[in-house]
């Protein structure tokens, strides 16, 4: 029964749509959310008033906005948040629109994410740093970011997982990929063979991108032997 | 030379100030190993730190080489920088980047092209001996080859002073040794200026000409570390100071190292008896395996050079292992 329904998904190309719209919602999302993300992550942690350049307004400010989001609940963010789709991609439902609600509900998970990798960074090395020279957008350029490195790359493997969780929800509201498959043609037809099928793909879908990623941050990490 | 005039900095909290410096003035001459001493919490690290200011004093100027820090722009501050290196206790190296590419980083931000910074880092490289651990990355290295990579980097753009902030204190009594070897090398054969910050008496013994002591905030004693040593008036430097010195003044010694070959036979009590002197065991540690002995010991030499010379030929004469020395 459980191999039928899934041979019947598989040859109607139900699951590989599923599986590839999952996949490319997340990743376009989990990097436009770091192209904004980090910026702020980084600015977040510079303005920090034990940072290199402390500004109390410019963090708090941040600080603020980035918090705001970060507090309202996935769903109800997105629900609030379609018409900021519609302006931007002309269109609330869909794949897209959905792209642009992950990005808004990443971007300040990744900006925490970011600087919370950033302030790992030995306060002693920026020292000896400012010490040779370093004007302080360097510091950022060749310090900050290179020694953070490894726990960045964690950190981006951790918010890859998270949206692909949100990337599920959003298909409450119209979005595609496994989630879609789950709740319309698992949840409700009462098909809880579909719903299974989908859970153990999404399972394997983290995993992978969890060893990879571990992968190369073992990989570039310096600090062990 | 470094100039640093009436320098007082507080650091504010909410509720309430802390000084940690207190009007302090200092000269630090060209050529100098210039030895800052204290105890810990008594200001030298934020002395150290208000020269190439990373501390901004509160009050008070530093002047190097004729030019106030104190009132540069933020552009002339980080050139000056350049001509001021500066080592830590924890080494503070980058931990993602080999050794050679740690060596090349202040060149890199001083805009050396990359030819130039290579070269230049094998060369400091070689100074400090650890050329063959260039591709090695921090974690592979000791904490004495981290300091002396430090070292390399500190020196790599040339600068006329260097800054040494409890340089030797994460390190074991022998990687010590190696550094301030290397520290007096430094400034003998690059005639580097070397301020050196430190809470250990035999730091500055080992290689500092001039001291300065720190106590509370402010300098209780300066001068040449001769004389200082000699007669320290202040209550904290005599503290420092005389302790582990008082022990040592002049005293000849010889050092007897047992391999093996000696049987276990009374030696002291022989020597005593034969020369008719008295020595003292200032230091002993042996152990005997099947009868034999292995170990050293260190006895004191009697103060007249007749008892002396009648020691060291009845050890030549008994065939024993031993080396002058002073302690």
């Amino acid at each position: 029964m459980f191999s039928e329904t899934f041979m019947k998904l598989w040859e109607n190309h139900i699951l590989q749509m599923g599986v590839w719209e999952t996949i490319y919602m997340t990743l376009l999302s989990t990097v436009v959310a770091y192209i904004i993300g980090l910026p702020l992550g980084l600015v977040l942690c510079v303005t920090d008033k034990d940072g290199i350049c402390p500004n109390r307004f410019i963090n708090k400010t941040l600080s603020v906005i980035v918090n705001a989001f970060r507090s309202i609940p996935f769903i109800i963010l997105m629900v609030a948040m379609l018409p900021v789709a519609n302006f931007i991609v002309g269109t609330s439902l869909g794949n897209s629109a959905m792209v642009v609600m992950l990005i808004i509900a990443a971007a300040p998970y990744v900006a925490r994410m970011t600087e919370s990798s950033i302030k790992e960074v030995d306060a002693g090395v920026i020292e000896a740093a400012k010490a040779m020279g370093t004007p302080s957008f360097k510091i950022v350029t060749k310090v900050l970011i290179p020694e953070a490195k490894p726990s960045l790359i964690v950190g981006a493997v951790i918010s890859t997982v998270t949206i692909l969780g949100y990337s599920a929800m959003a298909s409450t509201i119209g979005g595609g990929g496994l989630g879609q498959i789950a709740i319309v043609w698992g949840h409700q037809r009462s098909n809880s063979d579909i719903i299974w099928i989908c859970v153990a793909l999404t399972i394997i879908i983290v995993q992978i991108i969890q060893e990879i990623g571990m992968y190369i941050a073992r990989k570039v990490d310096k600090r062990q032997r | 030379m470094i100039e640093i005039k009436s320098v007082s900095k507080t650091f504010k909290t909410k509720k309430d100030s802390f000084t940690a410096l207190n009007n302090i003035s200092l000269n630090i001459e060209d050529g100098d190993i210039f030895g800052i001493i204290g105890l810990s919490g008594a200001g030298k690290s934020t002395l150290v730190r208000c020269i190439n200011l990373l501390e901004r004093p509160t009050t008070g100027n530093v002047i190097i080489d004729g030019k106030d820090m104190t009132t540069l722009s933020k552009k002339e501050l980080l050139t000056m920088r350049r001509n001021i290196g500066m080592i830590f206790q924890n080494f503070n190296l980058f931990s993602q980047r080999t050794i050679i590419k740690n060596v090349c980083y202040p060149m890199e931000i001083a805009g050396y092209s990359k030819a130039d910074a290579l070269k230049r880092a094998k060369e400091m490289l070689e100074l400090v001996d650890l050329t063959e651990k260039e591709n090695s990355y921090p974690s592979q290295l000791s904490g004495g080859q981290k300091q002396r990579v430090a070292i390399a980097r500190a020196l790599a753009t040339n600068p006329k002073y260097l800054l040494c902030d409890e340089a030797t204190s994460a390190l074991d009594p022998n990687t010590t040794e190696q550094i301030l070897e290397l520290l007096k090398r430094i400034n003998k054969e690059l005639g580097i200026t070397i301020v050196v910050i430190t809470h250990e008496m035999r730091v500055v013994d080992k290689i500092c000409n001039k001291v300065a002591v720190i106590d509370n905030s402010q300098i209780a004693e300066c001068g040449l570390v001769s004389q200082v040593f000699a007669s320290p008036k202040s209550q904290i430097a005599k503290e420092l100071i005389l302790p582990k010195k008082q022990s040592k003044i002049g005293t000849q010694a010889v050092r007897i190292v047992f391999n093996g070959e000696s049987t276990n036979e009374p030696i002291i009590s022989a020597l005593v008896l034969e020369c008719q002197v008295q020595v003292s065991i200032m230091f002993a540690d042996t152990k005997d395996f099947d009868g034999k002995l292995f170990g050293q010991m260190v006895i004191r030499l009697p103060e007249d050079k007749r008892g002396a010379d009648k020691v060291i030929e009845w050890l030549l004469a008994h065939n024993l292992d031993f080396k002058r020395e002073e302690v």
